[in-house]
């Protein structure tokens, strides 16, 4: 089976951004079964970078190793050259402090209101006073289109709400790198799309770096810039680089098959790279 | 280049500003400054370092500019910036927007400006919650109401299982009997442990009561009769149903309240099982087995508690003990005992339950619902055997 490799580094090398996070030779198990080996991938400053795949090929598991909440079994996280699980607990606690991440069900604290769902995160790392963090909340809470759900619990508000909701509380404390599990599953198309909007104005004009477990197609040819395909069967990366390269060239039946939902034509034809 | 600042601050992704770093080179505090000019403009200047860790921009006295017609931005003095500048902008661009002052943002760099841009973009609500606390007289009358329509709902719910376990004798339910066997077998067997330690301790108690009370009298053979009378007409089911209260009525109430929130209880009707059926009948049924079988193994191990006692503090015979406890008791006590513990199984089945299939969908309502279920059972089950108390006085029994 051929693997695709376009990662960005190989084709534009000096020009490529420095990496933010690099994944050496991870191995993933749980228990006594393997979900994942030999992944070996960059994620340089300002990408969107999508980790995709079939369901059950260990996806959230990778994003689980990558936010410090489950350890690899073996290989290495690097963050700046740090590494995420060699490292003293402090160490790990600081580094995880600079992620932003929503969950798949939102995960947001029921039994807080919004603005106190996201007045945490800054009442223990920042110094400021209770009414000025109200005002941040309120600030961050518009920045998803949500001015006025303040005093609103997680259980009185719509799925795509409390996706936003939790994206407003992932960016309270401006983090480098964002991480987004699934953000658009089970959202309407409109929905989905402001949050692929969101989600890029957010890496733009923050300057922070994406990264995303999804499977939802039209996101990932709308946001992504980078991406790392992981396989059922062989039980670790078959495809990495820019996600509409992969769709027109990559030989890969697995992967073309993922991205042009099952629908795979004939042999890859020579485009143009679609770069956006 | 009007503006140099644009051209750091480009939002294109090769151009991203590390600001951390910034910050730490730039030691410039931040400052904001309001100018009015004489035609009517207000000029907004930022300038220096943004940062969290500085705290927010205090407040601005922008009440004093109501006069304004136009406001515009400079923020050429920038250095490093994150979200406690666009916060401050952000009031502004508000405030303006509601006093009708037009902005113009020209003078702001272009990641500023769409950041700026996302958060106005976002609608009001249609309704503001306001969530003020009721007054003083409606509290009143909610917590009158409140208990009231809690009773006629449980005694509907009560009256839906007995339907249903009406429709189970007439052969016509869909209860799986492994449901009625798992759940037996977490509401019995493995609940000996506990009721077992509990009823020795409870016998050891009661038994040293008397002794201390009788011993005065010279009467320490009747510890036997206190013990075996209160172990089997009342202790015995009581502490047994306290204890499963805890145990099983909790773990019900959680169980279903997690699949409520799941929508498993939804999966079930669209499926057309009746969730009453499917999931109360089972553990309401197990409980009422499994609470007599109990209350007997309580009633001996108490007992044997009170034996202990006798006849190593007190120094009684075992065998004499022994004669005195079966002519104390008789079997009416016993089974009064075990009459209370079906009707206190069927309260712990059918209010856990109850509690869960009301809970709320998320986890606080999981875990209100686990603890009202506790609380509810332990009222009901006192109340029930206060009842049964007065009948079996009136009786004679």
């Amino acid at each position: 089976m051929s693997n695709c490799d376009f990662s960005p580094s190989k084709d534009e090398g000096s020009n490529a951004q420095p990496a933010c996070i690099e994944v050496r030779g991870l191995m993933s198990k749980h228990g006594t079964t393997l979900i994942q080996f030999d992944l070996n991938f960059t994620v340089r400053r300002g990408d969107v970078f999508i980790i995709m795949g079939a369901s059950g090929s260990g996806k959230s598991t990778l994003m689980r190793h990558m936010i410090g909440l489950d350890r690899p079994t073996s290989g290495q996280i690097l963050y700046g050259g740090e590494s995420l699980w060699q490292c003293v607990e402090n160490k790990r606690d600081e580094l995880m402090r600079r992620m932003g991440v929503t969950y798949q069900s939102g995960g947001l604290w029921g039994s807080m209101t919004l603005a106190e769902n996201i007045a945490v995160p800054l009442e223990l790392y920042t110094k400021l006073s209770p009414k000025e963090i109200r005002e941040l909340t309120s600030f961050k809470l518009s920045l998803v289109g949500l001015a006025g759900f303040e005093d609103y619990y997680p259980s009185e508000l719509s799925g795509g709400m409390q996706k936003r909701a939790g994206i407003a509380r992932a960016i309270a404390l401006d983090p480098h790198i964002l991480f987004f599990d699934e953000p658009s599953a089970g959202l309407d198309p409109v929905t989905s799309r402001h949050l692929d909007d969101l989600i890029l104005s957010l890496r733009d004009n923050l300057g922070a770096t994406v990264v995303m477990v999804t499977h939802e197609l039209p996101s990932i040819f709308a946001i992504g810039s980078n991406s790392v395909f992981l396989d059922t069967a062989t039980k670790t990366q078959i495809a990495l680089g820019d996600p509409r390269r992969l769709r027109d060239e990559c030989d890969n039946p697995t992967v073309r098959a993922f991205l042009s939902r099952g629908e795979a034509k004939e042999a890859p034809t020579k485009t143009e790279p679609a770069h956006g | 280049m009007l503006f140099p600042i644009t051209s750091i601050y480009s939002s294109r992704i090769d151009s991203i500003p590390d600001r951390r770093r910034a910050q730490i080179d730039s030691s410039t505090a931040n400052s904001v400054k309001l100018d009015p000019t004489p035609e009517g403009t207000l000029r907004v200047t930022v300038a220096g370092s943004w940062s969290l860790e500085n705290g927010l921009a205090p407040d601005l006295s922008l009440a004093d500019h109501q006069q304004s017609k136009l406001v515009i931005y400079d923020a050429s003095g920038v250095t490093a910036w994150d979200s406690s500048l666009i916060e401050i902008l952000f009031r502004i661009e508000r405030w303006a927007a509601q006093q009708k002052i037009a902005t113009d943002r020209t003078g702001l760099p272009p990641s500023i400006d769409q950041l700026l841009e996302l958060a106005l973009a976002s609608p009001p609500p249609l309704v503001h919650h306001a969530r003020r606390r009721p007054k003083l007289l409606a509290r009143l009358g909610l917590a009158t109401l409140g208990p009231w329509r809690t009773s006629q709902d449980l005694v509907r719910f009560f009256g839906e299982v007995i339907l249903a376990g009406g429709r189970l004798a007439a052969g016509r339910s869909e209860m799986r009997p492994a449901d009625l066997f798992a759940a037996f077998e977490s509401a019995g067997p493995q609940a000996l442990p506990i009721v077992s330690l509990i009823a020795i301790l409870i016998g050891l108690i009661m038994g040293f009561i008397g002794a201390v009370q009788l011993r005065r009298f010279g009467a320490e053979i009747y510890v036997a009769n206190l013990v075996a009378i209160a172990m089997t007409r009342e202790m015995g089911a009581l502490m047994t149903a306290v204890i499963l209260s805890g145990r099983t009525a909790a773990a019900n109430a959680a169980n279903l309240g997690t699949m409520k929130a799941n929508d498993e209880i939804s999966a079930l009707q669209t499926t057309g099982l009746d969730p009453i059926e499917f999931l109360v009948l089972p553990r309401v049924l197990a409980l009422m087995l499994a609470l007599p079988l109990l209350v007997i193994f309580s009633d001996m191990i108490g007992i044997l508690g009170g034996l202990v006692l006798g006849t190593q503090m007190l120094h009684l015979d075992w065998q004499l003990y022994f004669s005195q406890t079966q002519r104390s008791i008789g079997l009416p006590d016993v089974f009064l005992g075990l009459v209370k513990s079906v009707f206190f199984g069927a309260i712990l089945g059918i209010v856990g339950c109850w509690c869960g299939l009301g809970a709320e969908r998320h986890a606080q309502g999981v875990g209100d619902a686990a603890t009202k279920a506790v609380v509810l059972c332990i009222v009901l089950i006192l109340a029930t055997d206060a009842i049964f108390t007065v009948i079996t006085t009136i009786v004679g029994i």
